[in-house]
């Protein structure tokens, strides 16, 4: 069993609805080996009912198999909360330029001028991770992560 | 086939697992019967994270893919025993606000509890339902101050509440059929004391909550229900093998 491979395929490994890495964002925790000699990855979710675990868990099993063919694959869903601040550098920069805000920001801004002259439309979006916001400056709408730092209790905006 | 009970749940997690998929489903209704565009948002993701939870607290349990499966879809109608307050359909929007305020608040006083186990399985979700039922209870919370500090619908709010609390008084309550309930006298006082914080506000009394948790009781005594989970089970089977809450978390 090559683990390196199999590490550097399930880091390619897209988000199915945004175009980052599930290593970029945060998702995936760990990848090794089990007793049994099964792949064991242990994957974070965003929210418990996000709706793209399957698929998330597809994505890995493809992945690992891509390079080892007939190796076992357990997928683990760890009991953890999700933060926004645990993504990337390189997963924020894509973020940002999709219109999400930064998630790992102590104040939320937004990501298409900057300004933190923003207002919460509500506390539910499209989707059970998503918080809407809209910017007073520019007038754009954008969603923030519902882990992001910003959204966490005890930071301003809550 | 194995036959899982609510006599096996000597933690309680089946028995609110049964509260949260039942009110997710019964909340689904308002997806489509909206008050506002953002509410129909709201009660979508909140639906969404009811059933998501009561997946999460099946498989803590130890229910597997299957074992949830069974728990939900093949078991018996009459081995459901959850409270009254989801033995209803409620058809209007205040009493399904005081409902899901009720049991926003009865499943964070319990994840918080769990958060305390010394089980790390049951403390680590304790820890996430925790969280994540913050966002309900802030959302139920807000709307009975909405209903209950407007002229036009602070009425409504007190009579509907009157009609809906007296069914809560089971929340707590155990559902074991065993021959040694233990009602969970500790959480019961908990949860009224963060929900008449919040309904004294608005003039609405909590003593028919009880001054203890009463028993619960068995689905096939309350035709409503057993509609209701007649309901699921059709929805089930015209959607196939597959789906449905063993598709939450698998
Ligand atoms: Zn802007």
């Amino acid at each position: 069993m090559n683990l390196e491979a199999v590490r550097e395929a399930v880091a390619h490994v897209e988000d199915p609805e945004v175009p980052v890495t599930l290593v970029d964002l945060g998702v995936v925790r760990d990848v090794g080996l089990a007793d049994d000699g099964d792949v064991r990855v242990v994957l974070r979710p965003t929210r418990l009912a996000c709706p793209a675990r399957d698929e998330m868990a597809r994505r890995v099993r493809e992945a690992v198999r891509s390079v080892e063919p007939d190796a076992g694959v357990a997928v683990e869903w760890e009991l953890s909360t999700w933060r926004g601040d645990e993504v990337s550098g390189r997963g924020t920069e894509v973020l940002l330029q999709i219109g999400y805000s930064d998630p790992g920001a102590a104040e939320t801004a937004c990501p298409y001028c900057g300004s933190t002259k923003v207002r919460r439309e509500g506390a539910f979006g499209g989707a059970v991770c998503k918080v809407p916001f809209s910017c007073r400056a520019c007038g754009s709408t954008y969603d923030a992560l519902r882990g992001s730092r910003s959204l966490l209790a005890g930071a301003p905006h809550v | 086939m194995s036959s899982v009970t609510p006599s096996l749940d000597s933690s309680g997690l089946l028995s609110a697992a049964e509260d949260h998929f039942l009110h997710g489903h019964l909340l689904s209704g308002w997806i489509v019967d909206y008050i506002d565009l953002e509410e129909s948002l709201a009660v979508g993701s909140i639906a969404q994270e009811e059933l998501a939870h009561a997946a999460t607290l099946m498989s803590v349990h130890g229910l597997d893919e299957v074992g949830r499966d069974v728990f939900v879809y093949q078991r018996p109608a009459q081995d459901w025993r959850p409270t009254r307050l989801l033995a209803h359909r409620l058809h209007d929007w205040p009493s399904t606000v005081v409902r899901a305020l009720l049991l926003a608040h009865a499943a964070a006083v319990r994840s918080e509890r769990m958060s305390a186990s010394d089980d790390p399985t049951i403390r680590d979700a304790g820890i996430v339902l925790a969280a994540e039922q913050q966002l309900h209870v802030m959302h139920w919370e807000r709307w009975v101050q909405v209903l209950g500090g407007d002229a036009r619908t602070a009425d409504e709010l007190r009579q509907r509440a009157a009609v809906v609390l007296p069914l809560g008084g089971d929340v707590f309550g155990s559902a074991s059929s065993s021959s040694e309930p233990t009602p969970d006298r500790d959480g019961h006082a908990a949860w009224m004391s963060r929900v008449e914080t919040v309904l004294r506000e608005v003039g609405v009394p909590v003593r028919s909550l009880g001054d203890g948790p009463s028993e619960r009781s068995p689905a096939d005594e309350q035709p409503e229900l057993l509609q209701v989970l007649a309901e699921i089970r059709m929805l089930r089977v015209e959607a196939g093998f597959g789906d449905g809450v063993r598709g939450l978390d698998r």
